[in-house]
């Protein structure tokens, strides 16, 4: 099957999760729909006018009734029974973990903060980029997401992962990556006239890459706050 | 209209004012269903009405509104009684003390929205003040129509019988203000008691 | 009916007839339909072709669109209008407004709804409505910008938009077109409950006029919650206060949990009507009783109600608590069952039937096509975890597509082909028509159907240059195609135009009934004066007797007296003294 015909490469620890449920549905509402098109289309053409043939004369049959009432209602109830469970297991309960990340969104552009050597958010050490994202393989991490203005989505495509940043409220999502890499950050949710360039860059290192990495910018950080001005703080 | 053309049109009900004016009311309702949902949302979702440093609402007054809308109501209903049993007389003076009943009802609110406003709680400064001003002040202009149309009502009726179109006229606006009667009702403990 | 004749400003402009204020609701949003449409086309040109700059764009503003290209904020304010407009100005009015009034009283027997002045008075509102949200089109710093959702903060304070006047005047025209429906809604009700011709039971109603009736319903109990938070819109925008804004103790998803309250069953008011159409297209096309009439009726009920309880469906991933995410997955999921028993009648109804493949014929089965592919698409989103990926794709706009373009639209084809013989006294050219309707098939399946695959692929809605992410510049060849398709869909359209104005014009005169249908509209000479009928007609049975055994004609007319012919199913329903 040609790839831009399947979801592309998913590299988070439910990305799989996610894909194989869309498959699923797939495969129901494929069924569902070939029998009902097929259905629709031949009988257009069987039951076309014809020569002395006269309509059945029928108002309906109450057992079919129950028959195509009670199908599609017991694939429903599946298909939500199957959705929950991946439900729960993505936002029921985020693994323990002590990567943290803090996201800020704000037109247009993401605002990524990491803690400082005092283990904490908004304070004048903490490690801050903009649109450039830096995580490590294989270990769950936690991230806050909020928004300083309007409402913005943070969208990970590969990762299956996106959620609403919404201004007063701080929202914690999780992912695991699967993979090294860079990947893009996208805002799915409409924030003004730059939300189609409000793009972001996703590099996941090698574990011992990301540690280093953290530690040389939170050396420059501190030093940074040490010299200037404390670090511009979020809105409470 | 739907009289003419021959007997057989009758056979379908002619008395639709009630009617839609119980299906106007369901819109009426929905409206300030919404209003309260957003009530609910910003007071449990938020830090609590009343806001710090913000007055609470004057339960005893509203109370008198509260009182002055349901001897409203009541005045309406003997005003209406007094239609069916053809007392024109007692109709009008139902009509006429409703709508003074009404009248003292949307005074005493005017007096309560000035108190609290010079107690600091203004539209605009915190969602407390705002909602609150927007749900009393949608009643306030259903009332007050609500009033005016017991005024015009109450003053064309002069004659000492009912024409059929006043009839409905009045079965109409009564539905309309016990409506409204009943929203405030519900609104008074919501707003202000629970 | 008093015989003076009205004076024309009476008689077309400020008319109290229910058919002359359908067909003003008829025009109106046919009107508007072509903008709508020309939006979409520029909307197809920048995302088809970003970097070059668009025909004529040249003819536009400075500010809107450089050098003809389009300006990002511009864009935005494009499809939102051509949202607002399709949704508001089109669909909406055409399915309630115009077949609402047209059909009601015909259908059920009635010289007129029961109050005619009510009726010009929702029209006039509508109008003004419409009137400010194209004015909107105008004003100094652009028209509203914020998606027909219109979430705040980003439509509460003009800073984050640049967008003023536009937003504001969007809030009114939405508030003036909701009451305009308000007041249709009470009329319609009274009309049906109140005006039916004796004989005329529940149960003997057209699907169509059962479709219009729960529609009204919903308008009536969705709309004034609209007005509600639209009205905590306008002070957040004008007078200050934070309804919406976290920072002055606001709620920012109260919004969304409004706005969907009424924009799910909107969704569903959209579809409704086309489905009550289509019934009796399909029935009257096929020769056949409409399989399973109650069926149909209880899941239009079902439809309906269950659509109040859906609504968190549209935000899974706005942060609103998981546990409530559930719980609106599983009642969306409910909610599907209904219309599956419709498709499934539709089949049932097509099974046997000696089916004529005339205009409105074509758009209804292409309606039934299309509905199918919106409605399954539909359950991709309402599981939770799959909505995670799809939200805000394409994958959603080609769902809400094949839902209001393949299932309202194509419902709305049907229905002014069908009708327009009753409506103008002229039959449209049935050829032509043919020709518009297949074409149109094909071109919006070519539109359409491959935004499922740039949605798959992670392509986000309402961004207005897809190139800018690396990601998806593999999908822009499929942006492209889809482009060439969209202009091809909106250039058929010009041939319905034709139809349409050729028609009213020349079209050959048409009798009364004209598909040989049975339900009371058919009764009243084409086009119905007045008053509507000669007399008013008694109602027998219901109106899908096509096909009766041991008749000369396939068809059964509701006002035909019954008792002259044998009846096998159901006999009791003849004797006129149950019918009356
Ligand atoms: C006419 C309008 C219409 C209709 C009828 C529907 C019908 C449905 N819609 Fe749609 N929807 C919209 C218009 C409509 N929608 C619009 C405009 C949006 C976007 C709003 C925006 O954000 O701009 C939207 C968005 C939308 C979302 C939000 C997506 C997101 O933003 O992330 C969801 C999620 O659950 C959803 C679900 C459904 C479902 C389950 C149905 C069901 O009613 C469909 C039921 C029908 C069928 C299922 C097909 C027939 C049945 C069978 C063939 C039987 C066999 C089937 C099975 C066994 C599965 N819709
Ligand atoms: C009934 C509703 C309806 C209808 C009929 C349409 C019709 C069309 N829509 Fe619409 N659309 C919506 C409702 C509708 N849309 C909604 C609700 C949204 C979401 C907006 C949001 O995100 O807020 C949307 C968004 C939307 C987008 C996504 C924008 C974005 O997210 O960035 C796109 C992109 O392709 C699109 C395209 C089209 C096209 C090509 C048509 C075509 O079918 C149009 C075809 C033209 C006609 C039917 C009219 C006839 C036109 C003419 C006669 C003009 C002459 C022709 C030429 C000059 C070629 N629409
Ligand atoms: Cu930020 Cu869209
Ligand atoms: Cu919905």
């Amino acid at each position: 099957m040609p790839t831009w015909l399947s979801l592309p490469e998913g590299v988070s620890t439910y990305s799989p999760d996610v894909d194989h449920l869309f498959y699923v549905i797939l495969a129901i509402t494929g069924v569902a729909f070939v029998l009902t098109e097929v259905l629709l289309f031949a009988f257009a053409f069987l039951y076309r006018q014809r020569q002395g043939v006269k309509a059945t004369y029928s108002h309906g049959n109450s057992k079919v009734e129950v028959i195509w009432t009670v199908v599609p209602a017991v694939l429903l109830v599946f298909i939500a029974v199957v959705s929950q469970s991946v439900w729960v297991r993505i936002k029921g309960s985020i693994p323990k973990t002590d990567e943290e990340v803090m996201i800020t969104a704000s037109q247009f552009n993401w605002e990524i903060r990491y803690r400082g050597a005092d283990g904490v958010f908004d304070t004048p050490d903490d490690v801050i980029t903009s649109n450039d994202m830096h995580l490590p393989v294989g270990v769950p991490v936690r991230i806050h997401l909020r928004s300083k203005d309007v409402i913005h989505s943070f969208f990970l495509p590969q990762f299956r992962l996106k959620q609403d940043a919404v201004p007063g409220v701080t929202i914690d999502v999780w992912l695991q990556a699967t993979r090294t890499g860079q990947f893009e950050i996208a805002c799915a949710e409409l924030c003004g006239f730059g939300h189609g360039t409000m793009r972001g860059q996703l590099t996941v290192h090698e574990t011992q890459e990301y540690s280093t990495w953290l530690k040389d910018a939170q050396a420059a950080a501190a030093a940074q706050a040490g010299s200037a001005a404390p670090a511009e703080q979020p809105p409470a | 209209m739907t009289a003419a053309g021959g007997p057989k049109i009758e056979a379908t009900s002619p008395d639709n004012s009630r009617f839609a004016t119980l299906v106007f009311l369901m819109a009426g309702t929905m409206l300030f269903a919404g209003l309260v949902g957003a009530y609910l949302v910003l007071r449990f979702g938020g830090t609590g009405f009343p806001a710090p440093g913000m007055p609470a609402l004057p339960v005893a007054l509203a109370g008198v509104s509260t009182v002055f809308i349901a001897l409203s109501s009541l005045a309406l209903r003997r005003a209406v009684r007094a239609m069916r049993t053809l007392d024109a007389a007692g109709l009008r003076r139902g009509l006429a003390l409703a709508a003074v009943l009404g009248l003292a009802f949307l005074v005493c609110q005017a007096i309560q929205w000035n108190r609290l406003v010079h107690l600091g709680l203004s539209f605009t400064g915190t969602t407390y003040g705002s909602v609150f001003y927007v749900i009393t002040g949608a009643h306030a202009v259903h009332a007050i129509s609500g009033v005016v149309w017991l005024l015009v009502i109450a003053v064309r009726q002069r004659e000492h019988w009912v024409p059929e179109t006043r009839r409905r006229a009045i079965e109409s606006c009564a539905l309309y203000w016990h409506f409204v009667g009943l929203i405030w009702g519900a609104l008074y403990v919501l707003l202000y008691l629970v | 009916m008093s015989e003076h004749k009205p004076s024309f400003i009476r008689k077309y402009i400020f008319s109290q007839d229910h058919k002359v204020i359908g067909i003003q609701f008829l025009f109106l949003s046919l009107f508007f339909m072509i903008i709508g449409g020309l939006l979409a086309m520029m909307v197809r040109w920048q995302l088809g072709f970003p970097d070059q700059a668009m025909p004529l764009g040249t003819l536009f503003p400075e500010n809107l669109m450089p050098e003809g290209h389009m300006d990002p904020a511009f864009y935005n304010a494009v499809f939102t209008m051509h949202a607002s407009i399709m949704i508001f100005l089109v669909i909406i009015p055409i399915l309630t407004g115009a077949f609402g009034n047209f059909l009601i009283p015909l259908m059920i027997g009635a010289r007129d709804m029961a109050y005619p002045k009510l009726n010009m008075l929702s029209f006039w509102v509508g109008a003004a409505g419409g009137s400010i949200m194209a004015a909107s089109l105008f004003v100094a710093n652009g028209p509203a910008a914020t998606g027909w959702t219109a979430y705040p903060p980003l439509s509460a304070v003009p800073e984050y938009t640049g967008v003023t006047l536009g937003q504001t005047l969007w809030i009114v025209s939405v508030i003036f077109i909701g009451s305009a429906s308000i007041m249709g809604a009470v009329n319609y009700i009274t009309t049906i409950v109140n005006q039916r011709a004796p004989g005329m039971k529940f149960f003997r109603m057209p699907l169509s006029v059962w479709a219009l009736f729960i529609t009204a319903v919903l308008q009536l109990m969705a709309t004034p919650v609209l007005a509600s938070a639209l009205g905590m819109l306008l002070f957040d925008r004008t007078l200050g206060t934070h309804f919406f804004a976290p920072a002055g103790g606001g709620q920012v998803l109260l919004w969304q949990h409004l706005f969907w309250f009424y924009s799910h069953p909107a969704v569903y008011i959209m579809i409704l009507p086309a489905m009550g159409f289509v019934s009796d297209i399909m029935s009257t096309f096929s020769r056949k009783p409409i399989f399973g009439y109650k069926a149909m009726v209880f899941s239009i009920m079902g439809i309906a109600g269950l659509g109040f309880i859906v609504w968190g469906h549209h935000m899974f991933q706005s942060g609103m608590n998981p546990a409530l995410g559930s719980a609106f997955m599983a009642s969306t999921m409910v909610i599907a069952v209904p219309s599956a028993i419709k498709t499934f009648n539709w089949l049932g109804t097509l099974w046997r039937g000696s089916i004529r493949f005339n205009t409105p014929m074509l758009h209804a089965l292409a309606f039934v096509s299309s509905f199918i592919i919106g409605g399954l698409s539909g359950i991709f989103m309402a599981s939770t975890p799959v909505d995670i990926f799809i939200h805000d794709t394409y994958f959603i706009v080609a769902h809400l597509h094949y839902v209001l373009f393949g299932g309202s639209l194509f419902g709305v084809f049907a229905a002014i082909t069908y009708w327009f013989p009753k409506m103008f006294g002229r039959m449209m050219n049935d050829s032509l028509g043919r020709v518009h309707a297949v074409l149109t098939f094909i071109f919006f399946n070519l539109t359409f159907f491959p935004m499922h695959i740039l949605g798959m692929g992670g392509h986000m809605r309402r961004i207005y240059d897809p190139t800018q992410y690396d990601f998806l510049k593999p999908l822009q060849p499929i942006n492209v195609f889809i482009s060439i398709n969209a202009f091809l869909l909106g250039a058929t359209q010009l041939l319905f135009i034709a139809n349409f104005v050729w028609s009213l014009a020349a079209g050959k005169r048409a009798e009364r009934n004209p598909w040989h249908a049975n339900s009371l509209e058919w009764v009243a000479p084409s086009p119905p004066p007045h008053g509507n009928f000669e007399t008013i007609p008694t109602v027998y049975r219901g109106a899908y007797e096509f096909s009766v055994p041991g008749l000369a004609d396939d068809f059964l007319p509701q006002d035909r007296p019954g008792d002259e012919i044998p009846h096998p199913t159901r006999p009791s329903v003849l004797t006129p003294a149950r019918a009356s």
